[in-house]
């Protein structure tokens, strides 16, 4: 058994594993010494869950995602949600897209790193912690960033959020909080059963819908896109 | 007319939501707008569908055909999700 630590926004999180795949994947957030906030160490019934789950994937790589499924409850308690998103940040200001997987987030990401160079991070390509603090709503790396491994050890607040679309011409609009709030919530991974889970998620919504502007992004993949986005979020700012 | 028990609603952002305290009652979530909270917290005590077409008239100043019209559709919802009390 494998014993160690990471850090993923303000969160210590102590991981019990069979594997060295998910130490391997977890390379970047390791952290030493601290007294966890949570301590992931499956049952063993659960890993058949999850062999049966991931039966086409390897054991260890089906470990990986059963820790990721028992951190995605966890951190539930502590004001933070694990969202279906993609989050580049400019200037330390985060930006999250999302989106199904397919429909363009990666794309999109790839092309503001593209515009915008190095003023540009991608702080997780596919599975962020969102934490939100005092009306303020941040972003973090985790170890589980999709198979581009895009992934940053570091939180940043969250400035804005876009929904995509794929569209012919490139085009961004507010939305209204009643079609924003269900979106969102398609997006966060949470567990099916509990209330109190649900609730937790909705007070993050809550908090997301009152402070970040969320935007539905129509775009194709041309870099013009990037500038669009940008300025809705940043009334005209630089690119 | 009356709601099933273990329903209530949380406030997210500017929208409500309506949940069930049990999965076994409801397992989704209804998205209801302001009047829908009236008309819910109304219906969680019982009362009959003139009693709501005369609250909503008289609360939102609208003439009979639309606070029906809207009524209509928001028992709907409920029914169709299993949520109001057979009586």
């Amino acid at each position: 058994m494998k014993t160690f630590q990471i850090a993923c926004g303000n969160l210590i999180i102590e991981i019990h594993c069979i594997y060295e795949y998910t130490l391997k994947k977890c390379a970047k957030f390791i952290s030493f010494g601290k007294i966890p906030d949570i301590v992931i160490e499956p049952m063993s019934e659960d890993y058949d869950v999850f062999k049966e789950k991931f039966k086409s994937s390897s054991a260890e790589y089906a470990e990986f995602m059963l820790i990721f499924s028992v951190l995605c409850e966890k951190v539930l308690k502590y004001g933070g949600v694990v969202v279906h998103s993609s989050v580049v940040a400019i200037d330390n200001k985060g930006y999250a897209f999302l989106a199904k997987s397919g429909v363009g987030k990666t794309t999109q990401t790839l092309l503001w790193k593209e515009c915008f160079k190095d003023r540009a991070k991608i702080i997780n390509g596919d599975k962020p912690l969102i934490t939100v603090s005092d009306s303020k709503v941040y972003a973090s790396g985790t170890p589980w960033c999709g198979k581009e491994s895009f992934s940053e050890c570091e939180t940043i607040p969250l400035n804005a959020l876009y929904f995509i679309e794929r569209a012919d011409e490139n085009s961004a609009e507010r939305m209204s909080s009643g079609e924003t709030l269900k979106k969102l919530l398609n997006q966060f991974l949470i567990p099916h059963s509990g209330l109190e889970h649900t609730n937790k998620a909705l007070d993050v919504a809550d908090t997301i819908l009152k402070n970040v502007p969320c935007f539905k992004l129509r775009c194709n993949t041309d870099i013009s896109a990037v500038k669009i986005a940008y300025d809705i979020a940043n009334c005209g700012g630089i690119v | 007319m009356k709601l099933k028990s273990g329903l209530y609603v949380n406030e997210v952002g500017n929208e409500f939501v309506v949940l069930a305290e049990k999965s076994s009652i409801f397992k989704g979530m209804i998205r209801i707008n302001k009047s829908g909270v009236f008309l819910f917290e109304k219906l969680q005590d019982g009362v009959s569908y003139d009693e709501l077409v005369n609250a909503l008239t008289e609360k939102y100043e609208v003439e009979e055909s639309v606070a029906r019209s809207d009524l209509d559709r928001f028992i709907k919802t409920f029914e169709d999700c299993g949520l109001i009390e057979d009586e």
